[in-house]
């Protein structure tokens, strides 16, 4: 933490929320939303939250519905694209009478639009590596189903080691929702100078080439310092969007200038595509770029792992209704199958990586390869035994303040049949 | 469990029956024939009579027919459309549907809403919620004070309703649930398709 996290430092908290979140200072405003500096009160951990607004008085039913559906949107699409280095993580979902509030961590950096006011324009291997972050945020939010359809550098955060984190979805598209049966968008949507041409025709549109597009125009924006497609009036910049003329400045390589002419192509199925960008020259050319350092942080693609790792990014902590759905009488799959091998209980006075440590230690001791995977708030650790086959599954959830919810569920009873009274046992007495 | 007499019981159903409900449900014709064998075994259990009872619905649910729990009964209560004390196949098909797959998510919300609106008042007050707080702790190992079972109930209530007037109404409800969709988990069982 650094100094600027003591209140002594000067920055005033005034509103507390729901007794959890001290808001400070405003760190930005959109059409309803605001954000702030925010701190944990019981982590003491600075935060971003974002509060958006429900319309005060909707001239309609319909447009408070619209206003409704647009915060519904924006978090199922924060949560279905958790778990990439470069994506905004969101921390918790906190909603009042009249606003709802999503807890983001912070990026100390700001926007990528400041640091550009800042410095100026960027050299060519700094762009370059802020590319390479925006370009792998993108390919793993869509291939969660998420298009993003306002990338630009006001949306664009840096950490505090100056990474990238891709934020605001507020007017993105989920291919499973709001895609037509061709899979392809209709509404119009974005920021002028970023919007793709397939946007402005009012056609329908491919929402991954056009967050092609609009990152194409990031990238010239940071290099060149200024828009690819400016002029004084909206129409006279919508007509060079058209034509897809620009200029590039000539300190531009040669690489570059063809990575940016690919990507500002205005016929949209000529276009590269994102998995194509990571092979173009210029994102390859220091060698090893850090795509391979990003690439090996992912997840396993077998489908258990992958169901697994998402459940485990869906839990926050457990409310009353969450106990309830634990009822075996609500399971109505013993009808059709086996009754589910599930135990669950509650322990005190510990952390949740404690409980992991030591289901952890119980399964190694029994020769099973453990996967851990910890989240704000939830943890969880996977026991597979030499042919990957899943033997057990231990997920930790936070109950109350003090109080953890340990589930254990045994997925094959054929190997070490003494593991799983050794786990119920070990894990109830991981607080000794 | 009173006389069933009222009830035609047949061994089959008639191959109309089967399409309509095929029509008028999210399953194939296929997928109701392999309904009706689960519901033969299920209904020939006990009282051989082609007509699940409780009993018979907790010993297929639970491997124990004598198994007392509020959530086996109030689903028993939903199946049961026609208020008889027994679930006929029609219904049995009619009321699975809802953890069909396919299923809208907004007719799974609306199941949900009247499982755990335990007197049917059309919302579900705080006595509810804490009611069926009670009930899962004592059917599992989850040993919680008075104090923490108050302060979840409290504070779960102070999420979900949003206008505070001390009931969660069915919209209140629906934001509530699509905030937190593994709330409805068990609402899709993966075996129906």
């Amino acid at each position: 933490m650094g100094p600027e996290d003591s209140p002594a430092a000067g920055e005033s908290f005034s509103k507390i929320l729901q007794g959890r979140y001290e808001l400070g200072r405003v760190l930005g405003r959109g059409g309803s939303s605001k954000v702030y500096r925010a701190r944990d009160i019981r982590t003491g951990v600075s935060v971003a939250v974002k509060a958006v607004r429900k319309p005060h008085h909707p001239c309609s039913p319909e447009m408070a519905a619209a206003a409704r559906r647009s915060v519904e949107r924006e978090l199922a699409a924060l949560r279905r694209v958790q778990g990439h280095p470069h994506v905004m993580r969101l921390l918790d979902v906190l909603a009042s009478r009249s606003t709802v509030y999503l807890v983001l961590e912070l990026a100390r950096g700001g926007t990528l639009l400041s640091a550009m006011d800042e410095r100026g324009r960027f050299d060519e291997p700094a762009a370059r590596r802020l590319f390479v972050q925006l370009v792998s945020a993108l390919a793993h939010v869509h291939s969660r189903g998420v298009f993003h359809r306002d990338v630009k550098p006001e949306n664009l955060l840096l950490d505090e080691h100056g990474d990238l984190k891709l934020t605001d979805f507020g007017l993105c598209v989920l291919a499973d929702r709001h895609l037509g049966a061709d899979g392809l968008a209709a509404t119009s949507c974005g920021s002028p100078a970023y919007v793709a041409p397939e946007i402005l025709y009012k056609k329908r549109y491919d929402a991954g080439k056009v967050d092609v597009w609009s990152s194409g125009v990031a990238l010239f924006s940071l290099t060149a310092g200024y828009l690819p497609f400016n002029d004084g009036n909206l129409m006279g910049m919508y007509r060079k969007i058209f034509s897809g003329r620009f200029r590039c400045p000539r300190w531009f390589s040669p690489e570059l200038r063809s990575l940016i002419g690919r990507m500002l192509d205005p016929d949209a199925d000529m276009r590269i595509k994102i998995c194509e960008i990571m092979e173009h020259p210029w994102v390859q050319q220091d060698g090893t770029s850090s795509f391979d350092i990003i690439q090996a942080r992912s997840s396993d693609p077998r489908p258990e792992v992958m169901k697994w790792e998402a459940e485990m990014e869906q839990v926050r902590e457990l409310n009353a209704f969450d106990i309830i759905a634990f009822a075996s009488g609500c399971d109505l799959s013993g009808l059709f199958g086996p009754l589910p091998d599930r135990v669950r209980f509650a322990v005190q006075g510990v952390d949740i990586g404690s409980v992991l440590d030591k289901a952890e230690e119980i399964g190694r001791k029994e020769g099973f390869t453990v996967r851990r995977k910890e989240e704000v708030g939830c943890g969880g650790v996977m026991f597979e035994a030499i042919g990957r086959e899943v033997i057990a599954l231990v997920r930790v959830s936070r109950l109350l303040e003090e109080m953890l919810m340990v589930e254990v569920e045994r997925a094959s009873s054929s190997e070490a049949p003494n593991l799983w009274e050794r786990l119920q046992l070990g894990l109830k007495l991981s607080n000794d | 469990m009173g006389c069933a007499s009222s009830k035609q019981f047949k061994r089959a159903p008639r191959h109309g029956d089967a399409a309509l409900l095929a029509k008028e449900t999210t399953f194939s014709l296929d997928e109701v024939k392999a309904l009706y064998e689960l519901f033969e075994k299920i209904s020939y259990s006990i009282f051989k009579d082609g007509l699940i009872h409780k009993e018979e619905f907790q010993l297929a649910l639970f491997r124990n027919s004598n198994r007392k729990n509020l959530f086996a009964d109030r689903i028993f209560d939903l199946f049961d459309m026609k208020r008889n004390g027994v679930i006929e196949f029609d219904e049995f098909v009619r009321s699975l549907q809802f953890f069909h797959p396919d299923t809208p998510m907004a007719d799974k919300i609306a199941f949900a809403f009247r499982l755990y609106d335990l007197r049917g008042t059309g919302s579900i007050e705080r006595e509810e919620l804490k009611e069926m707080v009670l009930a899962i702790l004592n059917e599992s190992d989850l040993l919680l004070s008075d104090d923490a079972v108050e302060q979840m109930v409290d504070q779960t209530f102070k999420e979900a309703d949003l206008n505070g007037d001390g009931r969660i109404d069915p919209d209140e409800w629906k934001a509530f649930t699509s905030m937190n969709p593994a709330l409805l988990k068990y609402m899709t069982l993966p075996y129906l398709k």
